[in-house]
């Protein structure tokens, strides 16, 4: 084996270890900025190839997957126009954590403010979030599921940190409204048990 | 009993709190105030909970198997050995 050959291996293995487990996390990335599927199988070969071509930048002490989620975010802004996801919010930070304090309010007068340790609530959760708008269900997804801090969100996303916020808190409170409600109309209370009947979704099963 | 503008604040930072994106001096204030106030500590269980539904929900979906062997097979050609 040369050494070119050595080399070669080795960062096939390196990228093999460090980089392709993280095509999950990259997918939804892509899937947040292009808002459709095939845009984003597209925009994630593109960054996989680009991350391999450039495997040699990549400082290994590093955060790969930001790393990853940058190159991705740069490759689809280098495709298409910024401006017209620059939609701006404004910064109800206020509002929204106080109205989040009345859903709270509400869950409790309705008897289901433990239904989350109660319920499997995912596929509530699931269509809650599909149904949110979309710049709403991007920072959802980015910060709530794959767990992106605000700035790396607003690196992705090409929006300020303070509308990370602000979408971020709308939807969250959109999403307790949700589920407050999907919760009551299914009339759970604290004393149910074992399976209850959902009007138009199918039934909700009780945590073991 | 709270003096209900510290409540007012506190509860005001609870989801930059939960979201690990609070400065050290808040963060020492939000854990404080949640050790001593019964109703603040009710809503962080209330928002801690959500938000742990929602991660666990893995609110997205789907199959990543064509994606992945569609990168795999654009890696292969590019001169990686793909595992």
């Amino acid at each position: 084996m040369t050494r070119d050959d050595a080399s070669a291996a080795t960062r096939d293995a390196e990228f093999a270890r460090l980089a392709l487990p993280l095509l999950p996390a990259v997918v939804r990335v892509a899937r947040a900025l292009t808002r459709d599927a095939a845009d984003a199988d597209d925009l994630v070969q593109d960054t996989f190839l680009k991350a391999f071509r450039h495997w040699g930048t990549f400082d290994q002490t590093g955060d790969c997957r930001r790393w990853l989620s940058a190159i991705c975010r740069n490759t689809f802004f280098a495709q298409r126009s910024r401006q017209r996801w620059l939609t701006a919010v404004g910064d109800d930070h206020e509002l929204e954590t106080f109205a989040a304090v009345s859903l709270h309010k509400l869950a409790r007068e309705k008897g289901v403010e433990d239904m989350f340790a109660r319920l499997d609530l995912a596929p509530a959760i699931r269509r809650a979030i599909a149904a949110l708008d979309p710049a709403f269900r991007d920072v959802v997804r980015l910060v709530d599921v794959e767990e992106l801090r605000y700035e790396e969100a607003a690196d992705v996303l090409g929006i300020p940190i303070g509308t990370v916020r602000s979408r971020l808190y709308r939807a969250r409170r959109l999403l307790q409204a949700a589920l407050v409600e999907f919760a009551s109309d299914a009339n759970y209370a604290s004393a149910s048990s074992t399976v209850l009947p959902s009007p138009a979704q199918g039934a909700i099963h009780a945590k073991s | 009993m709270q003096n209900p503008d510290t409540c007012r604040e506190i509860v005001r930072q609870l989801w930059p709190y939960l979201d690990g994106a609070l400065p050290d001096e808040w963060q020492a204030r939000v854990v404080h105030h949640l050790e001593e106030c019964v109703n603040c500590r009710s809503h962080y269980d209330f928002e801690r909970a959500f938000l742990e539904a929602v991660r666990e929900s893995g609110a997205i979906d789907g199959d990543f198997e064509p994606v992945r062997m569609r990168v795999l097979s654009a890696l292969a050609a590019e001169g990686m050995n793909v595992p």
